[in-house]
């Protein structure tokens, strides 16, 4: 299902003799469970090891809440790109895109004195029709979302610049409207979290439940044969990357409210999480494809790591090293768990 | 080593394949098959789909490792757990579907993983010495610096052959060669076959074309339900023999029964007009298709069967000429004509499979949008029921909520075909849609096509295959060089059928 390792079919003359009439599972049992259970064992593994290892600081409700806060962009970004994903495009642009929706954000509740209600708007706006241009490029031209999706990344954080003239704004005060909008907690988790929450519901459903949703799965699957049954694929294409701006934009509004301020790049470092937490997803319950509850799954594990190596004080840049050391594992997992099941 | 490829006469050896099994979990694939085979002969392979012939050559090239049993190359017995291992003991097989790189060349393709390990220095000289003499061998004279995209589909088949022969193998299996291939085309195949049999190399042979079978074979084994239901000699393989051996008895009886009925059938109105229709190969093509009929499209390869639905679908842009619905023009997109009610098989399975996605998600996924009572939602409940409709309707074997690559060829075809029902599609546009498909599950999707269009709808059928053409179709139109130059009308035999597609290209030379 997988697009990845697409150039080996061609030239595996012995694999393709014809359609398998069962699925192949070498050592049966086993390997089942492993394919089912690995990840979610390992997730329960760390979150054993640092409990013990820290039983004070991160047995606590406090923690769990700040997991879940800290989840909550990478999981708004992952469901968004889980969506495209299911389409099996790709987005590169998005870290660049929550830059742009972050600026103009901010400047709308500064410079233009936009109010709350209209900023919070503006920037799920922004997001959205980012969106929809991407996705609009990408079926028209049927160019690869790869290099389509990179270079609209260039082009969004260009217009941030140009708006920002490349400076950070650090306003001395917000309206208190805007600046408290995720200071509210319901059952002591914060409303980012619960804002994430109800946004991977919703895309969930849409794509588990909805003729749409159906589509985008057919087209993820195969895009021609979409095309023959009828579908029209670039709508639907579309629909999955307006899916991935929304999530942008309103991930994009949380972070200025919670932060105050804007810098240039603030996007960047959002760039690995949601792609780890969707391939995380995928090898979540042996799901073997991408699934907006693994993609949820997998955005809590990074945030539950990232807090394990707070408590435990260690140096910043080992998270993003694990981060990518974490997706080529699953990566080559996944890939593996795949050929066998050819 | 390389030149161990061109030695004219191999030594005669003799394979045996002792009880092998496969299992996949509990559920046996393969069960105790046992039979010989020497070399300088041709064994031909027969069973329906799913009787275990894709597994039965995995085992023999080390695709998958069997379960049980032994193979014994001259009395020793030979491990098979690797493709490597495969190819090692000159094991080799030819397989159904084209595995080359399309944008590569015929050279580069016939000679693909063997540079390096055999040379160690490429030199270009010996190199073109080498394929220029593996393809003189099959017989294919073009420029080896060709793309293999450019070539013929008959033409890649025997690119893949001398590829397998540069492996230089004792045993060859070749998995349905002339399935997606013309009659004509299948000459050149099958002659190949019998000179290979003739140098010495042992030959298993799978194939649907029981012809084809009594042409090459001395000896059959028929597989079903994973066991050997039966070995044949020259003399005892009769295709009734055969047909009974595969369970393909009323396959025939189907067949049969149609011409009769064909007089019986009136025609109802107009479905469809295509007025002077021109693409790259197809010019000024005239049909007009009314309910309850089935039109076949005959005609050797090349001659723009496939570019005819394609352009009546949408799929390729016409350069002049209107398709008309009900008087009215269709647009450009594929989705108009779904929802003008015209559907479309594609020649190749692959092409139109869901992977990953369920049987029944597969024969809804164009329906849900005809089926609108809760206009977002899809309507689970009434998904199910569609897909019970269409598995009991063509008798599908396999469960429906499996994911749709686990069915047999035939059954998948039987999805596709449900697909367009659900869709309520008016017009069926088929591309060969019984390439690979069983005897069996032919005769199954024959009857369900004439079943359609008992209920109003009308068939077209794009087939290489002048049984398929003659059994089915009210009336065929003859492609030659993308024209129409014949209709034929039922009844009419399969010889004056063969002989129409001949007789044009034979007048003007």
């Amino acid at each position: 299902m997988l697009k990845l390792e697409k150039s080996m079919e061609v030239t595996d003359p012995s694999a393709e003799v014809s359609v398998d009439t069962t699925t192949k599972s070498r050592s049966g049992g086993l390997y089942r469970f492993f394919d089912k259970w690995a990840t979610l064992l390992a997730f329960a593994l760390m979150v054993g090891y640092f409990w013990i290892s820290h039983p004070s600081s991160f047995g606590t409700f406090f923690t769990f809440s700040s997991i879940l806060q800290l989840s909550s962009t990478t999981i708004l970004l992952g469901v968004g790109l889980t969506a495209v994903l299911s389409v099996a495009e790709f987005d590169l642009s998005f870290p660049y895109l929550l830059t742009f929706c972050s600026a103009i954000t901010m400047l709308t509740i500064t410079n233009y004195h936009g109010g709350t209600l209209v900023t919070v708007l503006v920037g799920l706006a922004v997001g959205a029709a980012c969106g929809i241009i991407a996705g609009a490029v990408v079926s028209l031209q049927r160019a690869s979302s790869f290099i389509v999706t990179l270079a609209l990344g260039f082009v969004w954080v260009g217009i941030a610049d140009g708006l920002t003239k490349s400076q950070a704004i650090v306003p001395i005060s917000l309206p208190a409207s805007f600046s408290t909008l995720t200071n509210h907690t319901w059952l002591g988790v914060s409303d980012t979290a619960w804002i994430a929450l109800i946004f991977a519901i919703l895309v969930g459903s849409l794509i588990r439940w909805t003729v749409p949703g159906r589509y985008m799965t057919a087209i993820g699957s195969n895009p021609e044969a979409s095309r023959l049954a009828g579908l029209r694929v670039g709508v639907y294409r579309t629909l999955a990357f307006l899916i991935l701006g929304l999530g942008v934009g309103i991930a994009g509004v949380l972070l200025m409210a919670q932060q105050s301020s804007f810098t240039p790049g603030i996007g960047t470092p959002f760039f690995l999480p949601p792609y780890v937490a969707a391939f995380f997803g995928m090898s979540v319950l042996g799901a073997h494809r991408f699934t907006v509850f693994g993609t949820v799954v997998g955005g809590l594990f990074i945030a539950t790591f990232q807090q394990g190596l707070l408590i435990m004080a260690a140096p910043t840049f080992l998270a993003e090293l694990i981060e990518g050391v974490v997706l080529l594992i699953i990566l080559i997992i996944v890939i593996r768990a795949d050929r066998a099941r050819r | 080593m390389l030149n161990d490829v061109f030695v004219k006469q191999i030594e005669p050896f003799l394979v045996e394949v002792r009880d092998v099994g496969k299992y996949y979990g509990d559920s046996p694939v393969l069960s105790n098959v046992s039979f010989d085979v020497r070399g300088g002969e041709v064994l031909a392979l027969i069973g329906a789909n799913g009787a275990g012939k894709s597994t039965l050559i995995k085992c023999l090239t080390g695709v998958v490792a069997a379960s049980s049993g032994e193979v014994l190359v001259d009395g020793s017995a030979v491990s098979l757990d690797s493709p490597a291992a495969g190819l090692h003991h000159g094991f080799s097989a030819v397989s159904q579907k084209v595995t080359l790189a399309e944008t590569e060349s015929i050279a580069e393709n016939v000679m693909l993983g063997l540079l390096p390990q055999r040379l160690g220095v490429v030199s270009r000289r010996r190199l073109r010495k080498v394929v220029q003499e593996l393809l003189d061998r099959v017989g294919l004279e073009v420029d080896q610096n060709q793309i293999v995209g450019s070539l013929s589909p008959s033409a890649k088949r025997l690119v893949m052959i001398a590829a397998v022969l540069a492996r230089n193998p004792r045993l060859i299996i070749f998995d349905e060669p002339t399935a997606a291939l013309s009659s004509e085309a299948s000459e050149v195949v099958i002659n190949l076959v019998k000179t290979l049999k003739a140098q010495g190399h042992a030959i298993i042979y799978i194939t649907h074309r029981l012809h084809e079978v009594q042409e090459l074979a001395d000896g059959v084994v028929a597989l079903g339900n994973g066991r050997v239901t039966g070995i044949l000699d020259r003399t005892t393989a009769t295709r009734a023999t055969m047909l009974s051996l595969i369970g393909g008895a009323d396959g025939e009886t189907h067949t049969r029964e149609k011409l009769s009925d064909v007089a019986e059938r009136t025609t109802g109105g107009q479905l469809l007009e295509v007025r002077n229709l021109c693409g790259s190969r197809v010019r000024n093509v005239n049909l007009s298709l009314h309910a309850g009929e089935i039109v076949g499209i005959g005609g050797l390869a090349g001659a723009g069967r496939s570019e005819l639905l394609r352009l009546i679908f949408g799929l390729q842009p016409s350069t002049s000429g209107e398709i008309l619905v009900q008087g009215k023009s269709l647009g450009k997109s594929v989705s108009a004509r779904v929802a003008n009610r015209i559907g479309y098989i594609a020649e190749l399975r692959d092409a139109n499979i869901l992977r990953g996605l369920s049987v029944t998600h597969n024969a809804t996924i164009s329906g849900l949008g005809r089926n609108r009572k809760l206009k977002i939602l899809a309507n689970a409940p009434w998904e199910k029921r569609s897909a019970d409709e269409i598995a009991t309707k063509m008798s599908l074997v396999g469960r429906l909520s499996a994911a749709i690559e686990t069915l047999s060829g035939g059954n998948q075809q039987k999805v596709l075909l449900g697909r367009l029902i659900i869709q309520n599609s008016d017009v069926l546009l088929l591309d060969e849609p019984t390439a690979g498909v069983d005897l069996v599950a032919r005769a199954e999707i024959h009857h369900v096509l004439r079943e359609l269009t008992m209920s109003g709808k009308a068939v077209v059928v794009a087939s290489v295959e002048t049984d398929e053409l003659t059994a089915l179709c009210d009336r065929v139109l003859i492609l030659v060089e993308g024209e129409v130059i014949r209709e034929l009308k039922a009844p009419f035999s399969e010889e004056a059928l063969v002989n129409a597609f001949f007789h044009h290209s034979m007048s003007e030379t």
